[in-house]
């Protein structure tokens, strides 16, 4: 009986909150927020049409897409295993969030910001799956483009996440602890202090800049580059299949930015939960609004130019990051 | 619950909820193949046999039957001789082993 309450509790939390369906609706928020932003700064409207001042623009493409529009593929791709593994990857991504103690219903364990690191995973892998999936030269070399540059920001973003775990909660490696610790430096000494401060920025330049390549914005976005391979990965998927390609690109976004806003500014809660839910959202907002401005101020790099910054900035910042770490 | 068990029982979680959720997704869609462009020839005016599938095999292969070709087959019967005289002295070897460890009768 223990177990099956167990199981239904660690179901809710996948399928509901704070899992698929509360990071599905902060995703498409999110794109909507993302996509107003940058038509203000390129003079355009934007979404503008459904709902007020366009925001369920996002939520009628992807239900268009999901429910209405035909799945058409070439003859040899294999287009139901594709949409298993997309949906696979959306769901290792809800079931990572029941990490997150943002209610009672939270899991916890000694290092389980590594079990964090591995169910993510699965939404990379997914990825360069579609691309691969696929007999088209377009989408195939949008898979290898990401599956190459995942083998340098994968490690960049979890040792930079394991860095700051390392400096919130050191005796745990617990996510739910870093992320539920209200003060930031609890140091003995003053020394210790300045050593977590520098860990933490150091690893918080790292994780930004391998998450812009993540979550292919500028100037990382070279795996669906629209004018140079006709948008990669995503060009011939339609219908259901790039409907979840699309949910399972934003509940990444949502989560690991989530996540990270979190990690950066633990503001102490205002309500009497671990993490609160309003400054969470509040900090979400403000990290994606940098993110933003900083991808689309700048152009897009060349492949070989993308993994040497890659490998010279964010993988060098956590390894460093790392050893500062575990030293204080 | 350790962190090891915790992986398992999220791994095992979204590998049974993804299949729960990709049943109605996959059956309800419709789902239209569009054949390869081959010019404007139809598919059907290309076959594989089941011939073609050993091409990697014969690949493989091939060297070795240059080999036997370029030396067996060259008319001068010294040239097999000389290739099939430590295959031949090899077989004599392995009689004489024989013959030692069972003993000359049969």
């Amino acid at each position: 009986m223990e177990l099956l309450v167990e199981f239904f509790r660690l179901v809710f939390t996948t399928l509901v909150y704070p899992g698929l369906f509360f990071l599905a609706v902060l995703g498409l928020i999110s794109q909507w927020y993302r996509r107003k932003l940058v038509a203000r700064l390129q003079n355009r409207v934007g979404p503008k049409y459904v709902g007020p001042a366009g925001i369920l623009q996002p939520f009628a493409d992807v239900y268009k897409l999901l429910f209405v529009k035909e799945l058409v593929t070439g003859a040899y791709t294999p287009a139901r295993l594709i949409l298993y593994i997309i949906t696979l990857g959306i769901v290792a991504l809800s079931a990572s969030s029941a990490l997150l103690p943002l209610t009672p219903l939270y899991i916890k364990a000694d290092y389980d910001a590594l079990v964090f690191i591995y169910l993510t995973l699965y939404a990379s892998i997914a990825v360069s799956l579609i691309g691969l999936g696929s007999v088209s030269p377009y989408p195939s070399l949008g898979g290898v483009r990401y599956a190459t540059m995942l083998l340098v920001f994968e490690p960049a973003v979890a040792i930079s996440l394991l860095s700051m775990v390392k400096v919130l909660a050191p005796s745990t490696l617990s996510l739910a602890d870093a992320l539920g610790s209200p003060n930031i430096l609890r140091a003995q000494q003053p020394l210790q202090g300045v050593f977590q401060l520098a860990t933490l920025v150091l690893a918080a330049l790292s994780f930004s800049m391998a998450l812009l390549s993540k979550m292919m914005m500028k100037p990382f976005d070279i795996p669906e580059a629209e004018t140079e391979i006709a948008g990669g990965y995503l060009a011939e998927l339609s219908g259901p299949a790039l409907g979840l390609s699309i949910l399972l690109h934003e509940v990444e976004i949502s989560l690991y930015i989530f996540v990270f806003s979190n990690l950066l500014v633990p503001i102490p809660p205002v309500l009497p939960e671990p993490l609160s839910i309003v400054t969470s959202l509040l900090k979400y907002f403000a990290v994606l609004t940098i993110l933003t401005l900083v991808a689309y101020s700048m152009g897009r790099l060349k492949p070989d130019q993308a993994l040497r910054t890659l490998i010279k900035v964010p993988l060098l910042l956590s390894i460093i990051s790392l050893a500062l770490a575990f030293t204080i | 619950m350790d962190a090891l068990s915790m992986a398992t029982v999220l791994t095992t979680i979204s590998i049974l909820l993804a299949l729960v959720l990709w049943l109605p997704i996959s059956l309800k869609a419709r789902i239209r193949k569009t054949e390869i462009y081959l010019s404007g020839e139809p598919q059907s005016m290309f076959s594989v046999s089941i011939t073609e599938v050993s091409w990697a095999v014969r690949r493989v292969f091939e060297r070795i039957y240059k080999v036997l070709v370029s030396h067996v087959q060259t008319g001068v019967f010294n040239d097999w001789f000389a290739l099939s005289l430590p295959y031949l002295l090899m077989l004599i070897l392995l009689l004489v082993i024989v013959v030692a460890i069972r003993g000359g009768g049969v």
